[in-house]
């Protein structure tokens, strides 16, 4: 959807009158018009779309730009080919780690239930609207939880427990596609 | 969820909702207050819940109000920050536009104002909460059509009283 174009801005004014826009259109009209100086047959347009623009506190897109402005490096769901590159090393990496630590420390506290369903908290949170069901499996004292999203694909995460401090710590292994 | 509920459901979240919060900057190395949108976010959270939409997760909608709380304030801050930039600038924005930002809501009052009640109460729905034509349909009672119909006068009405103003 190009706002920079007049003749989708027209449209869209049209079904927002009728009511026929979504609420995502919505937003992003208020937002075009907050950063945009409107045409002069657009300003009594413009003026109520800003002026009656709200907090979308529903906002499904909202939320997501949360997650842009809050974690800008963080790995977005949707990945292109580097980032495909970084997981598979990523992946590589978290695999050669599980074979040092397992070689190298060979007594550690397993992983308790409630560390774990701590996690599984944690990881709800990251993405609450999107994650359908997560699965747990202990390996010693770590856990690989794997998230169900709402469209199909999984994420898979590395869980650990600092040990002395206790802090719970997700390393993210597969981003699928 | 009775004020009971809520009280102990916000007393659970407080804490998260604060560290989610904490999460976005105002651009210029501010925190958001925090706790001031917990907060709102909270009271928002109690008003769809009195107003009837379905709190099927409160923790998650709680989150996701408190989001869209961070966005509206991180964006409000890069705007704010960019009338402070060009104030004194030829061309850039004027007096005038700090009063135009702040005459906003008087004008949305104003607006909302001359509504009738049904209608009013569609367009707080739709505007202030996003919610869609199904959820307010759902938390009003009304059958979709009627809430359309209600929405597209309302904002036609706004239209025409907008004109007169300019």
């Amino acid at each position: 959807m190009n706002l920079e174009d007049k003749n989708i801005r027209k449209a869209l004014a049209e079904k927002y009158l009728s009511a026929e826009t979504s609420v995502e259109e919505e937003r992003a009209l208020a937002i075009y018009y907050s950063d945009h100086q409107p045409e002069e047959d657009e300003k009594a347009f413009a003026a109520m779309v800003t002026a009656a623009a709200g907090e979308w506190l529903l906002s499904d897109e909202g939320a997501k730009e949360f997650d842009r402005i809050a974690s800008p490096n963080a790995i977005p769901l949707k990945t292109n080919i580097f980032l495909w590159a970084a997981g598979i090393a990523v992946v590589a990496a978290a695999v050669a780690l599980f074979f040092i630590l397992n070689s190298r420390i060979p007594q550690e506290k397993p992983i308790s239930p409630v560390e774990i369903a701590e996690g599984i908290d944690q990881l709800m949170n990251l993405k609450p609207d999107d994650i359908t069901s997560i699965t747990a499996i202990p390996q010693g004292s770590r856990a690989i939880l794997t998230a169900k999203l709402k469209d199909g694909r999984e994420c898979s995460y590395i869980m650990t427990i600092e040990e002395g401090t206790g802090n719970l710590s997700l390393v993210a292994v597969n981003i699928e596609d | 969820m009775t004020r009971e509920e809520f009280d102990i459901f916000s007393g659970k979240v407080r804490g998260e909702l604060i560290s989610v919060a904490g999460r976005i900057n105002l651009g210029d190395g501010q925190p958001v207050e925090a706790e001031d949108i917990v907060q709102d976010a909270l009271v928002r959270l109690w008003e769809l819940s009195e107003r009837g939409y379905p709190v099927n997760n409160p923790k998650a909608l709680a989150i996701k109000i408190t989001k869209n709380l961070c966005v509206s304030r991180y964006r409000k801050s890069q705007k704010d920050a960019i009338r402070l930039e060009t104030a004194d600038k030829p061309g850039g924005e004027t007096a005038a536009d700090f009063v135009e930002a702040a005459e906003n809501q008087r004008i949305k009052s104003s607006l909302y104002n001359r509504l009738t009640p049904a209608r009013q109460e569609c367009i707080i729905l739709r505007n202030d909460f996003g919610m869609s034509l199904d959820e307010i349909a759902e938390t009003t009672g009304r059958p979709k059509e009627s809430v359309k119909v209600l929405i597209s006068t309302a904002r036609k009405q706004m239209l025409e009283q907008i004109k007169e103003f300019l």
